[in-house]
């Protein structure tokens, strides 16, 4: 990766970023709102990061880079709207196309490419949502990130988010979740590598303690997060 | 461009409990007595709460108040990274094209809460007297920078011990030039003032 790739790539992972996941629990908020219930954090995360990023969000990225590779706005958008069907409790669903739809509107006017632009319009008029991962494979791509550094990137960037989601929630300290950080590394690769060789029809989660919380949540009376 | 007419936007922030939510009650429906249309996105801890107060109210359809989460950061949401708030504006641009306003409530926030230029075009920050006559003096960017300073709850001065001359005079003195102005959310005094206020700098009447 050169320089000004591994630049945009800070750019694009750092939480300074605005694409709103600072609103996202993915479900977590709804585990700590049950009192009876005890949570193993680190096993949750792992749960998500193999059950449900891995096979479902990073599976769709990398066909969106590769989308992007051949220039094709069309098949981002087949894929935008496959990864839409596979997304099942509604909040999860509209976190995903709120952060991606707002990632594209934050560099509406900074990226000039035309499949950006193309897809962007293909987006504003409906074709597809924009989901995040469709947004950051087309991005990584045009921005010339490594495909697997930018599959590195999306499970970083949701370990942060969950782990920064506990910490509001007052359920996790600062060190403990570096410490965290720290012990999920390795594990990230072999996740990554095999979300990079599935093929598309094979896009899908299978968590179903984590949808569950996720579709209660909607009904919590008291919400810190819109997931 | 979405292709969407970009309505105005009104920040109204300020500390918890100093009476963003009762001012928007007040204000909105003077607004519509002008012959305005508008919209209300609240971000709140008890997000439904606050949406659910001023549904129930009556003065707006349900459908024309939005409530967006914020994280447990209110602050984050309408300064670094207002996109959940940037989304739900999109929508009720799109879903209601006649509007005229759309006003954005913060959920409770210290005195250094200040709104994203690209969230709303100018921001209303609310204290009240009741939370200290020493605001003003602190001179957090919210009474600093906000384009309108609205001090709430005046009947309340004496009851508390607020010096209500020194505090609008402190507030004048922290922000040169920008306006202050004296409300009581419950009798409805200065609200026309408000009200005036937003149809001069926001919507050119």
């Amino acid at each position: 990766m050169d320089d000004e790739a591994f630049i945009a790539a800070l750019q694009l992972t750092d939480s300074f970023f605005p694409s709103g996941v600072v609103t996202l629990s993915h479900g977590l908020e709804t585990f700590l709102s049950d009192q009876a219930a005890a949570i193993d954090l680190s096993q949750l995360l792992h749960d998500y990061l193999e059950r449900k990023i891995a096979p479902c969000d990073l599976v769709a990225y990398a066909h969106a880079y590769r989308a992007a590779a051949q220039g094709d706005a069309e098949r981002l958008h087949q894929i935008d709207r496959y990864l839409d069907v596979s997304l099942l409790p509604q909040e999860l669903r509209q976190g995903s196309a709120r952060s991606g739809r707002g990632t594209l509107e934050t560099l509406r006017r900074g990226v000039e490419e035309p499949l950006f632009q193309t897809f962007l319009a293909g987006v504003d008029a409906g074709r597809s949502s924009g989901h995040l991962p469709i947004c950051l494979g087309l991005l990584h791509r045009l921005w010339r990130i490594p495909q697997r550094r930018g599959g590195c990137m999306l499970l970083y960037a949701f370990m942060v988010n969950f782990l920064s989601a506990a910490i509001r929630l007052g359920c996790l300290g600062h060190r403990e979740a570096q410490g965290l950080l720290i012990r999920f590394r390795p594990q990230v690769r072999p996740l990554v590598e095999r979300a990079l060789d599935s093929p598309l029809e094979e896009i899908g989660s299978f968590a179903p303690l984590a949808d569950i919380r996720a579709m209660q949540h909607a009904h919590l009376s008291v919400r810190l997060f819109s997931s | 461009m979405t292709g969407y007419a970009e309505v105005p936007r009104l920040g109204i922030g300020g500390p918890v409990g100093s009476g963003k939510t009762a001012l928007i009650e007040h204000v909105v429906p003077y607004l519509q007595r002008q012959g305005k249309q508008v919209a209300v996105i609240t971000n709140d801890i008890l997000t439904q709460e606050d949406a659910q107060r001023l549904r129930n109210r009556g003065f707006l359809s349900p459908d024309r108040i939005v409530g967006v989460e914020t994280g447990a950061c209110p602050h984050t949401v309408i300064r670094e990274d207002p996109t959940m708030n940037l989304e739900a504006v999109r929508q009720l641009e799109e879903q209601f094209p006649a509007l005229d306003l759309i006003i954005l409530e913060s959920g409770g926030d210290n005195l250094a809460s200040t709104y994203s230029p690209e969230l709303a075009d100018a921001f209303v920050f609310v204290i009240d007297v009741a939370g200290g006559d020493d605001i003003p003096r602190k001179r957090g960017l919210g009474v600093t920078r906000s384009d309108l300073l609205v001090i709430n709850k005046v009947d309340l001065a004496p009851y508390v011990g607020a010096n209500l001359e020194a505090m609008t005079q402190d507030a004048h003195h922290a922000r040169g030039p920008r306006p202050v102005l004296l409300t009581n959310c419950k009798t409805g005094l200065g609200i026309q003032d408000v009200g005036e206020w937003i149809e001069r700098e926001l919507l050119f009447v």
